[in-house]
């Protein structure tokens, strides 16, 4: 039950906002929020329960130690939750959310240490842990996220809690239209062009596929991460945004500081400052990032495409501290172009977890020869899929998604958001089952 | 009028109310959903819809039981032996099939054949839909296209999509009533009735229906029509099983068709599978 099913959309999140809204603030609200939230784990993975339940007493354990005695302990609850991701990343059965839930942890240890956590009791840090709407797939909150911007006590104020209701209404509404409308239907055309198998497309069909995973990348996770930060709106609650239309920039250092943003600012605050960043000389700068990528792809799975897939970004990220990137700003167009190029290719790897077909996928780019090629089937492709490429590049910048969000209260934008609704649930109720893609970290 | 300061709120909850009134309202007139009562009403409300747009699916068509020619001249005709040929043996060939046949299209370099062929293709709707380029250029149902021209060979590949449709009986019915058909049509014509691929084992034995023990069943059943003299069987996953009746792994990555660069080894098959008059 993921938050672009039927079940979801039609039973959980009514009956749960009902409950929410009819229990007393705060004590009454955590409570019903962290029961919520087990609840929500349970249904679809029921076997996981016992392991989320011990994961989060030993990081609630941790914190206590962590403030009572200080580094040593942090090192100890760092290592033990470090150690659990990375058994967990190597075994064949992968749990459930559980690099984001191991993330979410270690920030909650970081901050503790740092005293920059206040006055936390066991329920607020079980309800941070557990908070259904990012459990599974983020975004990465800091539990300062959790604290300062809360709404604290809802109930009393009926219009702040309908306006956050009706805010987190619209917020969940584009990112189901971006999981299922775009993402899923985008999904088809990168499927395709490896049912043909990447010796048999054509050039154009090869570059379309790219284009199409790109995109689906972008909607699958960004409508995930908005339809999270919706229900925590609606909850009273603000996570913080994950995406700032990554496709605009101008470099790749700068895409990543617009993609999973608060993956990015994670490592950026708990690797990358506390190494030095980018104080201590180029070559430590360097060095730095070299780490932070390293580690950022193997968060990402135990695999070698991902291993890959980092090294490609880290070896630009690189040319561009040395001095690419003052090229790149110079000329705007010229880093536009370079994002747009290079960003598909790094999905490839990311995408592909077999060397003859990360080969072939970039022999077929380049138009090396391939077998029994249609030569036409970019036009076959490329019309079925032209709708959602297009409505794809459309959405990738942020007009539609600003105009949205700004003038819900329009007649005309209420009307849009219905059909984007009905439709999504439409598709929801009639396609076949779409996985989140970033499920499986 | 006074604007509603909270606009969504109050369609929304009103259109989710109607549209669940209206599933669990199509949930009770559909008796054969009874029994499924965990489901939201909203799933019976799109099924319903869905049902509008394309038209509830049958698997029984129409066409089926208004035909009963009886194969013609079969006495006459000397038993065949398969013997192979060379690539203009298809110059008078026609496919005809599901997304299989799509793939043989695209991918197997048989260029001199034609192809009525389309995705989703069914034994129930074999003769219902415009997937045939008529002689004026508009494309018609394969009835109107094989009484236009005559073809001298005739593959057929379909069964796959509607495994889970039917019971094996009303296929091999379907199959037999739509080789009848083709014959009454193309009197000529060699009808070369194609097993259906297997999958892998990985799909096999992940879905209910889309198994290899349902497609074996299935394909002996069909086999059976065969008489060697101008209706053969023959069987294309001699080629790409992987000895334990599933499709082997390296011909395909979503488990149930071939990449295009393995349609070759079909080919060769084919041409191996000649009959000449």
């Amino acid at each position: 039950m993921d938050f672009g099913t039927i079940p979801f959309i039609i039973w959980f999140l009514p009956a749960f906002l009902c409950i929410y809204f009819m229990v007393r603030p705060y004590y009454g609200k955590k409570t019903v929020l962290i029961f919520g939230s087990i609840f929500f784990y349970g249904i679809s993975y029921i076997k996981w329960l016992p392991v989320l339940f011990i994961l989060t007493l030993l990081a609630i354990w941790g914190t206590f130690c962590v403030r009572k005695w200080g580094k040593p302990q942090l090192v100890l609850w760092v290592s033990v939750f470090v150690g659990i991701l990375i058994l967990n990343k190597m075994s064949k059965h992968l749990m459930p959310g559980i690099s984001f839930f191991v993330f979410t942890a270690l920030s909650l240890l970081f901050d503790c240490y740092r005293k920059q956590v206040y006055g936390k009791g066991i329920l607020d840090m079980m309800s941070y842990l557990l908070f259904f709407p990012k459990l599974l797939s983020g975004p990465i909150a800091r539990v300062s996220d959790m604290e300062t911007r809360t709404i604290q006590i809802l109930g009393e104020k009926r219009d702040t809690v309908l306006d956050n209701l009706e805010r987190g209404i619209v917020c969940f509404i584009i990112g189901l239209g971006y999981k299922v409308l775009l993402a899923n239907q985008l999904g088809g055309l990168w499927y395709q062009v490896q049912t043909i198998g990447f010796a048999s497309v054509s050039t154009q069909l090869a570059w379309l596929g790219i284009i199409g995973y790109s995109l689906q990348l972008y909607f699958d996770f960004q409508g995930y991460s908005l339809m999270a930060i919706g229900i925590a709106k609606m909850l009273g609650y603000i996570l913080p945004e994950n995406f700032d239309s990554p496709y605009l920039s101008k470099s790749i250092s700068e895409f990543y500081r617009r993609w999973h943003m608060t993956l990015g600012s994670w490592f950026r605050d708990y690797i990358y400052i506390p190494l030095g960043g980018s104080q201590k000389g180029l070559k430590r700068t360097l060095f730095n990032l070299a780490v932070v990528w390293v580690l950022t792809a193997l968060w990402h799975g135990m695999h070698w495409n991902f291993v890959l897939w980092g090294m490609f970004l880290l070896f630009w990220i690189m040319l561009e501290k040395i001095g690419l990137r003052r090229v790149l700003e110079r000329i705007p167009l010229l880093g536009h172009i370079y994002v747009l190029i290079l960003i598909p290719f790094s999905w490839v790897f990311f995408s592909l977890n077999n060397m003859p077909d990360i080969v072939q996928c970039f022999l077929r780019l380049f138009g090396q020869e391939g077998v029994q090629v249609a030569a036409e089937d970019y036009i076959k492709y490329g019309s079925m899929y032209a709708p959602f490429l297009l409505a794809g590049i459309f959405f990738a910048f942020p007009y539609g998604e600003r105009w949205l969000r700004a003038n819900y209260k329009k007649g005309f934008c209420v009307l849009l958001l219905l059909v984007i609704f009905w439709l999504s649930v439409y598709e929801a109720a009639m396609g076949a089952q779409n996985p989140f893609m970033y499920f499986r970290f | 009028m006074r604007k509603s300061k909270y606009p969504i709120i109050i369609p929304l909850v009103l259109s989710l109310l109607c549209v669940e009134a209206y599933g669990q309202v199509v949930r009770i007139q559909d008796t054969s959903a009874k029994e499924e009562t965990h489901k939201p009403g909203i799933m019976y409300a799109c099924q319903k819809i869905e049902d509008l747009r394309h038209g509830k699916k049958e698997d029984v068509p129409a066409w089926q039981f208004t035909v009963h020619t009886e194969s013609a001249n079969i006495k006459e005709e000397p038993e065949r032996q398969f013997q192979t040929v060379d690539q203009s043996y298809f110059d008078d060939a026609l496919f005809i099939g599901d997304s299989r046949m799509v793939g043989m299209h695209d991918y197997s370099g048989l260029d001199n054949a034609t192809y009525y062929a389309e995705v989703g293709m069914t034994i129930f709707s074999l003769f219902d839909k415009p997937v045939a380029k008529l002689a004026d250029g508009s494309m018609g149902t394969i009835e109107q296209a094989l009484q236009q021209k005559q073809f001298g060979k005739i593959y057929l590949m379909v069964g796959i999509n509607e495994l889970g449709t039917g019971t094996q009986e009303r296929f091999l019915q379907s199959y037999k009533a739509a080789v009848e058909r083709i014959q009454s049509l193309q009197p000529d014509a060699l009808i070369f009735i194609q097993g259906i691929m297997y999958v892998t084992e990985e799909r096999s034995q992940g879905d209910a229906y889309i198994n290899n023990p349902n497609i074996q069943v299935r394909n002996k059943n069909i086999s059976t029509l065969a008489n060697n003299r101008n209706i053969f069987y023959i069987d294309v996953n001699e080629v790409y099983s992987d000895g334990k009746g599933n499709l082997s792994k390296e011909y395909t990555f979503d488990n149930a068709h071939l990449k295009g660069a393995c349609y070759g080894e079909w080919v060769t098959f084919l041409l191996e599978h000649g009959i000449v008059k």
